[in-house]
């Protein structure tokens, strides 16, 4: 019984604080209205539930029953206005007319039509027995159920990737809330049987907010995280008052006559001494059994969906780039057969197709690099290795724009595990944009740190810098701000340190210089 | 990079002067094979030497211009021209096939646009009504 005290009020406490978290973070959005009225309507359903649970006279049982009946019954039409919200369709008449439904079972529910009564069944002390139209009810359930699935399998086909994995979690916790909740209805009908589904109810408010939080991953990390701590805090609480109950009940009853109001002044004293830390021990379990993947796993979904965003970036630029040499090659052959004859014609084609084919070539190997699924060859490398050699290849170029290199490396440990080509790689891509902003004399300044697990390499030069509104641009692909440049280099570099779930940043101040800082870990931890 | 003037190539007829700013010289010759017969090309690497030659040539008819160009780009270079009441027709070349670019262009004040790969008659046609 203790069990369907505690995850009705779990799934009361999940439902309103992520409905409240996701609410509060743009109440404009019109996807987060939604969440927060289904999660309403949940939270009023299961805290009734608890309470009907817990009730002890009819009247406290029937009176929850009507309560959580009337918030139950708009959660189907709640549901499909968040799917066609989620999904973008514009279908104000059809929500407002399943609302309307909804709102015609709201008179019948205080009627015997809906709830016969309730008596003791199974475990319970008391449970619901369905009236004649509460078949009407589940009907309207089902079908409601079934439309707004329907729509999310519809739409799934032609939807971007993102909306693809968020129909994905909505279509799961559409599984976990409807099938857990049609287990309660068995017993309304005298069927024998628990409603065990109601255990993994709370889940439903949790995948939901996923879902529509998938871009605030780490944020809604968070709020899941105080969510968990708080619920499971609750429910140890719970259980504790209830044993202390149990217990004064049992053996102090005898002893010294049993006095509710001092048991319970003695549980509350007992429970403002043991929340605090109990409280930060369930927070420190958490953080080590299940926050800890779960960052990494969004930190991951997060790179790929930048992935994703910069392929789709890297495909437009593509197909831009790619047009230029392609009109060279296509006019000069359009031409071929009219001017074959002529010496300067075909000398000029030979060089034209030669080059502009070349191009086409670079731009595909450098392509490659950048999309290409890479398997990193993970080693202990050592930082200061990698970019004195960056360096030595680099040394005609700075020598020749008089070029000073500073180095300020630090004492301490330098070795990372890393892949120290690719390293190599992104120190030379950096390096090499310094002495390109630099033109003729200067200084980069090449500084290596370590900050706990952490080590940070900062690449500075005191060239002609990058104007803000370009800054926030520079890794992406295609994006250029030299006269011969693909574009290509910074997301390559910012790529490589992603896999390495390492963080690049820019500074930069227009006629001062540039600082890039590479913040990778030492220990083996990759994407 | 001034081409070869009309009058070395021979012929009592004036051509008519266009000037043609692409940074990518695999398009500029291209465009040389298509419009040499016919017009006195100049060419231009980028926005700022388009200017540069916009300056030096009064007697310019016409303009091919590329969109996307390190320096000043065609779109920039088009509204730069436009605040300077340069208004000789300009024909937008651009490798964004979006209809959002080439309404943009036609919206500042281009003349009309061509899309890369282009083929040869688009070209001398688009240029042509562009410049009558």
């Amino acid at each position: 019984m203790f069990a369907y005290y505690a995850t009705s009020l779990l799934t009361a406490i999940t439902s309103l604080s992520l409905g409240i978290f996701v609410f509060l973070k743009n109440p404009k959005n019109k996807l987060h209205r939604s969440l927060f009225r289904l999660n309403m309507a949940v939270c009023v359903w299961s805290f009734f539930l608890f309470l009907h649970y817990a009730s002890r006279t009819y009247f406290q049982a029937m009176l929850s029953l009507y309560i959580l009946h009337s918030a139950v019954i708009l959660i189907p039409a709640c549901y499909v206005h968040l799917v066609v919200d989620l999904l973008n369709l514009r279908k104000p008449r059809e929500i407002k007319i399943l609302y309307y439904i909804c709102a015609m079972f709201l008179p019948l529910v205080y009627t015997t039509y809906f709830i016969a009564g309730i008596e003791p069944k199974l475990i319970f002390r008391f449970y619901a027995t369905a009236g004649p139209l509460y078949i009407l009810w589940m009907i309207t359930y089902i079908i409601m159920a079934g439309y707004g699935a329907f729509l999310l399998v519809k739409h799934y086909r032609n939807s971007s990737i993102i909306k693809k994995i968020q129909i994905r979690y909505v279509l799961c916790a559409s599984f976990i809330g409807f099938i857990g909740g049609a287990t309660i209805y068995p017993l309304f009908y005298n069927i024998p049987m628990l409603p065990f589904g109601e255990h993994i109810i709370f889940l439903y408010p949790v995948i939901f907010s996923i879902a529509v939080l998938k871009h605030d991953a780490l944020e809604l990390n968070i709020a899941i995280k105080r969510t968990i701590v708080y619920s499971v805090s609750i429910a140890l609480i719970t259980l504790t008052y209830l044993v202390i109950v149990l217990l004064s009940e049992r053996f102090l009853r005898g002893i010294m006559g049993y006095q509710s109001l001092s048991i319970t002044v003695a549980a509350a004293v007992i429970i403002a001494l043991i929340f605090s830390p109990l409280k930060n021990r369930v927070e420190a379990i958490i953080e080590r059994f299940y926050i800890r993947n779960a960052y990494q796993r969004m930190q991951k979904e997060l790179i790929d969906s930048d992935k994703s965003k910069a392929l789709a970036q890297l495909a437009a630029g593509l197909a831009h780039e790619i047009r230029n040499p392609l009109t060279a090659i296509k006019t000069f052959c359009e031409y071929l057969p009219k001017k074959y004859n002529d010496k300067a014609f075909r000398d000029n084609f030979s060089r034209i197709v030669n080059d502009e084919t070349e191009k086409i070539n670079s731009l595909i190997d450098r392509l490659l690099e950048f999309s290409k699924p890479t398997t990193l060859k993970i080693a202990p490398c050592d930082v200061h290795e990698a970019l004195d050699y960056t360096l030595n290849l680099l040394s005609a170029e700075t020598l020749k724009s008089k070029i000073d290199i500073i180095k300020h490396y630090n004492k301490e440990n330098h070795t990372i595990y890393a892949d120290s080509v690719k390293l190599k790689h992104v120190f030379f891509n950096l390096i090499k944009n310094s002495i390109e902003a630099l033109g003729e004399g200067g200084n980069i300044t090449i500084s290596t740190s370590s900050v706990g697990n952490k080590f940070n390499i900062d690449i500075t030069d005191n060239g002609c810098g990058i104007k803000e509104k370009n800054l926030g641009r520079i890794f992406e692909p295609f994006f250029s701000l030299k006269d011969q440049g693909t574009g290509l280099g910074l997301s390559v570099v910012q790529s490589i340190i992603s896999e390495h779930n390492g963080i690049i940043l820019a500074k930069s101040a227009p006629g001062l210089g540039t600082t890039f800082t590479i913040s990778l870990l030492f220990a083996k931890s990759v994407s | 990079m001034r081409d070869i003037p009309a009058s070395a190539i021979g012929g009592p007829v004036m051509k008519k002067k266009i000037l043609i700013c692409d940074d990518e010289i695999g398009v500029r010759e291209s465009l040389k094979l298509i419009l040499s017969d016919k017009y006195d090309l100049l060419f231009a690497e980028d926005g700022k030497k388009a200017i540069d030659e916009i300056e030096r040539n009064p007697d310019l008819k016409g303009m091919l211009l590329d969109i996307k160009m390190p320096a000043l780009n065609g779109l920039e270079l088009l509204k730069h021209l436009k605040r300077h009441n340069k208004n000789m027709p300009i024909v937008v070349v651009t490798g964004y096939q979006s209809v959002e670019t080439a309404a943009e262009s036609l919206k500042i004040g281009a003349a009309n646009y061509i899309t890369k790969p282009f083929r040869s008659e688009t070209v001398i046609e688009t240029l042509e009504q562009a410049i009558s």
